[in-house]
């Protein structure tokens, strides 16, 4: 007996640990990494068919979330969808080998860089414009947003499905009045010493570098120059000083990962940083962080990103017939406005006032943000930054 | 049968050989064949490989030693050795001193011992990643671990600072990775036949001269093998010094930005290298150091 209770205690000491501990994955904006891993949508017994679904966009997080939606997709199209999590390279190289025949995919979701790849490497996507009466919720996308995306001419071949963003993720608890700009932050920033969180820009999550690059977009650096030219700039030495300076006020050592940005938001040690508005609230709302976190875009813009769906070219009709079809759902007013209040993955869909306007006092309007949202360019800069960002963001 | 002659081969008399038997060199070749394919193919051919990325020039046309000259003349790159080195041996240390006295306690079977035992491994069944995270709760100044100690301790007068520094390090990986030396000890030391013991006993001997005469040499082995598991893997650790390290990256962390993060093979590598070469010697000289303490303390 007294050997059973040893074991019991034991194993609920583990489980407890575990479940407390657990759950911190990354989600779909450039500060997370890609989950891998087969689950079918687990739905009851369809008639109409399967499609397999292949997700390189998304984390962890997303994975759980399309394991809760898509049985609820299966049994309301009848059609069963295998749910395929992967990297985008290697979807890549499946389908470059799969250009003489079928597919075997019937539906992507992809980032805008493994899309872009995917059209240079002469992979074709259907023309869901083309496709608009089986596909109606498709009106309800910019017209602009099928035609180009990320700088990247892609002619109706995908849709965004959703959109994320970075943002200046605060805990109204401590902070009441979070700063409107970088100007303002920087300033204000013996307020808030020794609570200013921060990724290491030499991190895996990309988080870190974007929050320095904003940063000095926000200090009036130019990114659309080279390297070499911004290096001979006043603008970039002046920021990246500036940025020495902030990094002062921050808590340090800086955080690793994301899970230790979180943790240290959790403890108390951070109060403000930059980071996905996504992944933050997310896993906010899994208990990993203050629940009176919240997210605010400077005007200068912040790093804004999206994730596209596609139908393969080369597949049979009625493959495609039932792809559009899950495609449809998964740009239907339900789903969308689940992804953003369960998500907080901006929809895709022109269809904000479905969302409960008590979303938008945790987060910024679309319509505020909108033109407030950088992508990820100038990828030599971007890259300089991450292999000497650490040696501004020290704090010493 | 040749398996049969090899497997119970004898010598004949001490210190002769014993006979070959037409055939057992093609046994012996085929019983070590798995064993050696298995080395080539999952040790030596990986380590090939990285040596070979190591003096590859990038642009991939030449051999250059630029990355080895670049680290051994680099002073941060020592003090990351260093660090690794110090961690690894810190945390031996502390396991072997856990180890020793933990397990003359439990061979007493005391009660609760078996509950002991099975928490003992705790920290094996729970991935290091979640430990880590969950030790940098369990230690940050408002964590209750951290507030217990610093209400217990004597000299504190606040939280105290274990989160992001080297002494949390030691005692994350002394948490981590001292199961190993206690689970080899407990087992060396449960294995001493307690009539030899006795005999020192009844032979007037002390309790400190029976521990040190007669019991640390004859579990040494077991200790032994224990501390270089232990010493091993808290060289090799990852995941603790990525999230609980703070600004202290040991060797595997900076392989891993220089690989992963900056996609600079040649420099992650050549580190790699550097840290295997470290890792072997600093083994040597444990092993030969610690086989000379065995013997002299059965002397």
């Amino acid at each position: 007996m007294r050997k059973l209770m040893t074991v019991c205690a034991l194993a609920a000491f583990v489980a407890a640990a575990c479940s407390s501990l657990g759950a911190s994955q990354p989600a779909g904006s450039p500060g997370a990494s890609t989950g891998a891993g087969t689950s079918s949508s687990g739905g009851p017994p369809v008639s109409g068919g399967s499609i397999t679904f292949a997700d390189t966009a998304g984390g962890a997080n997303f994975q759980k979330f399309f394991g809760s939606i898509l049985p609820g997709a299966s049994t309301e199209l009848g059609i069963e969808i295998k749910y395929v999590p992967g990297a985008g390279a290697e979807l890549q190289t499946r389908l470059e080998a799969q250009k003489g025949g079928d597919a075997d995919v019937d539906l992507v979701l992809l980032k805008p860089d493994v899309l872009g790849n995917m059209l240079k490497a002469g992979l074709a996507f259907e023309p869901l414009t083309d496709h608009a009466a089986q596909i109606p919720n498709l009106a309800f996308i910019e017209p602009s947003d099928l035609k180009e995306a990320f700088g990247l001419q892609t002619n109706g071949q995908a849709t965004p499905f959703f959109r994320d963003q970075f943002g200046i993720l605060f805990d109204s608890a401590k902070i009441a009045n979070p700063p409107k700009s970088w100007q303002e932050f920087f300033d204000r920033r013996a307020e808030w010493e020794g609570h200013i969180g921060m990724i290491r820009p030499d991190a895996k999550s990309g988080g870190g570098r974007l929050m320095l690059r904003d940063f000095l977009i926000g200090a009036g650096v130019d990114f659309s120059k080279s390297l070499a030219d911004l290096q001979a700039s006043a603008e970039w030495k002046d920021g990246l000083e500036k940025f020495r300076q902030f990094a002062t006020a921050m808590y340090q050592p800086l955080a690793s990962e994301p899970t230790v940005l979180f943790q240290q938001f959790k403890n108390g040690d951070v109060w403000i940083s930059e980071y996905a508005i996504d992944f933050t609230l997310w896993s906010r709302d899994q208990g990993l962080l203050p629940e009176t976190m919240k997210a605010a875009v400077f005007d200068s813009g912040m790093y804004g990103g999206a994730a596209f769906l596609a139908v393969p070219a080369n597949l049979p009709a009625d493959r495609k017939e039932r792809a559009y079809r899950v495609l449809d759902w998964l740009l239907s007013e339900k789903t969308q406005v689940r992804m953003q209040t369960e998500m907080w993955e901006y929809m895709a869909i022109n269809k904000f006032d479905a969302v409960p306007a008590a979303t938008w006092e945790t987060i910024p309007h679309w319509d505020d943000i909108k033109g407030k949202r950088i992508p990820l360019t100038n990828l030599e800069a971007f890259n300089w930054l991450k292999e000497n960002g650490m040696t501004y963001a020290e704090g010493s | 049968m040749a398996a049969d002659r090899l497997l119970h081969r004898r010598p004949s008399r001490p210190g002769a050989s014993a006979a070959w038997y037409p055939g057992d060199r093609a046994l012996t070749a085929a019983l070590l064949a798995p064993a050696l394919g298995f080395l080539v193919l999952f040790f030596v051919y990986p380590i090939l490989i990285t040596f070979g990325t190591s003096i590859s020039s990038p642009e991939g046309t030449g051999v250059t030693i630029d990355e080895y000259t670049r680290i051994l003349s680099s002073p941060k790159d020592w003090g990351v050795i260093a660090l690794t080195l110090g961690l690894a041996v810190g945390t031996t240390v502390l396991s072997v001193l856990l180890a020793i006295p933990l397990a003359l306690i439990l061979r007493r079977r005391i009660r609760g011992h078996r509950a002991l035992r099975l928490l003992i491994l705790a920290p094996l069944m729970i991935l290091a990643l979640v430990s880590a995270l969950g030790l940098l709760i369990l230690w940050d100044r408002n964590g209750w671990l951290n507030l217990l100690f610093s209400r217990l301790l004597p000299f504190s007068d606040g939280p105290l600072s274990i989160d992001y520094t080297i002494p949390g390090l030691l005692i994350f990986y002394t948490w981590l990775y001292s199961p190993f030396t206690i689970l080899t000890t407990l087992s060396a030391i449960e294995g001493i036949d307690p009539n030899v013991e006795e005999a020192a006993r009844v032979s007037g001997a002390a309790p400190w001269r029976v521990f040190r005469s007669v019991t640390l040499p004859l579990a040494w082995p077991g200790i032994r093998a224990g501390s270089v598991l232990t010493f091993l893997l808290a060289f090799g650790a990852f995941s603790v010094p990525l999230i609980a390290g703070g600004n202290n990256r040991p060797l595997p962390v900076l392989i891993y930005t220089e690989a992963a993060v900056f996609q600079n093979f040649e420099r992650g590598s050549a580190l790699a290298m550097v840290m295997a070469v470290v890792a072997l010697a600093a083994i040597a000289i444990y092993i030969r150091f610690s086989s000379t303490t065995g013997r002299g303390s059965r002397s």
